[in-house]
């Protein structure tokens, strides 16, 4: 700026005017982006404050938990059928916030608030829940275990059980 | 930052937030962020619940084709199943309906038995099946391997390769 103003000193009166001028104007437009820049950046702290939580807490947390214990019973069941004998497994695994289906060949877990176990069924269902294929071999298993602390697989005679213990 | 020090900057920040430019740009970086939270959760989510590779195609769900007496697995007069022994007359396809329904899991199978003449006898290597799973479609397969098991034919037990070709399914 010094450099600039030792510049202007050797102009004409008029040129200096007009100098002026286009300087003041560069620099009211200079002003005006760092005020829309700043806003913007003041507004998308906001929005990631308020927007990531809320992504965590839905996507993050439960859902995460959900997935990998539907994908680990699934896959559990698919071990215990292709065992030829009798065996009793331990699912030693806290889902006492959620409620396990097991049934047509998909292995589904609901979060315990969405859903409401009648008996050997459910009565409205998890928006999200976790769930994961599995192949059973000559059954067809069909189970609701409501908040269990953990899970007891047992195939006797060819005929699964699984006990939800809370 | 000078616009907090500056006058004209407390002056014109109120102007440029009315307009409608500066709304359209935020609308669209806030979308664009929002999308990359979204994504990098869904990142999180895979990478939590995510089954190492190979462990359910190739480990868990082929072991019931050599194992399983509802599969191939020979199974002797006394009710004993024998792990890895695959009598020759349940490898058939009609057999493969108790052994893997219909179901929406991820995986077909297509399974062929080689069998190479006896010990000190010269002759063809014998070729059994194939037997393929319901969602089995002919085309390229991602993965084939190769298991090391015996076979029961006529009474005789015999070394023998199961090989399995396996295919994404969607």
């Amino acid at each position: 700026m010094r450099q600039a103003y030792l510049s202007v000193n050797v102009l004409s009166n008029n040129q200096k005017y007009l100098y002026t001028l286009s300087t003041n104007k560069i620099m009211k437009k200079k002003s005006s982006l760092y005020i829309l820049i700043g806003l913007i950046t003041l507004f998308l702290v906001i929005s990631v404050i308020i927007i990531f939580p809320l992504i965590a807490r839905n996507l993050g947390g439960k859902f995460a938990l959900k997935t990998a214990a539907a994908r680990d019973i699934a896959l559990t069941l698919d071990t215990i059928y292709a065992y030829s004998y009798d065996i009793e497994l331990e699912y030693d695994f806290d889902l006492s916030d959620f409620v396990v289906e097991i049934s047509e060949n998909i292995v589904k877990i609901h979060e315990q608030k969405h859903v409401v176990v009648i008996g050997n069924s459910l009565e409205g269902s998890d928006p999200v829940p976790g769930k994961y294929n599995f192949v059973p071999v000559n059954d067809n298993p069909n189970f609701v275990l409501d908040k269990p602390k953990k899970l007891v697989f047992k195939k006797e005679n060819d005929i699964l059980t699984v006990i939800g213990i809370t | 930052m000078r616009i907090f020090q500056s006058k004209k900057g407390l002056e014109e920040g109120p102007v440029v937030m009315a307009r409608l430019p500066f709304w359209m740009f935020f609308g669209i970086v806030a979308t664009i962020l929002a999308l990359v939270l979204f994504h990098i959760a869904n990142l999180f989510v895979k990478g939590t619940a995510e089954i190492p590779r190979d462990l359910e195609d190739e480990v868990v769900l082929v072991s019931r084709f050599y194992n399983s007496h509802h599969c191939f697995a020979y199974e002797d007069e006394i009710g004993v199943v024998h792990s890895g022994v695959i009598d020759i007359e349940k490898f058939k396809q009609v057999n493969m309906g108790n052994c893997f329904p219909e179901s929406d899991v991820k995986y077909a199978y297509y399974l062929s038995l080689l069998v190479p003449p006896e010990a000190g006898s010269e002759g063809p290597d014998q070729f059994f099946g194939p037997v393929n799973t319901f969602n089995w479609v002919e085309g390229f397969a991602s993965k084939e391997i190769t298991e090391d098991v015996f076979v029961i034919e006529n009474g005789e037990k015999r070394a023998a390769k199961l090989n399995i070709k396996i295919k994404d399914v969607e």
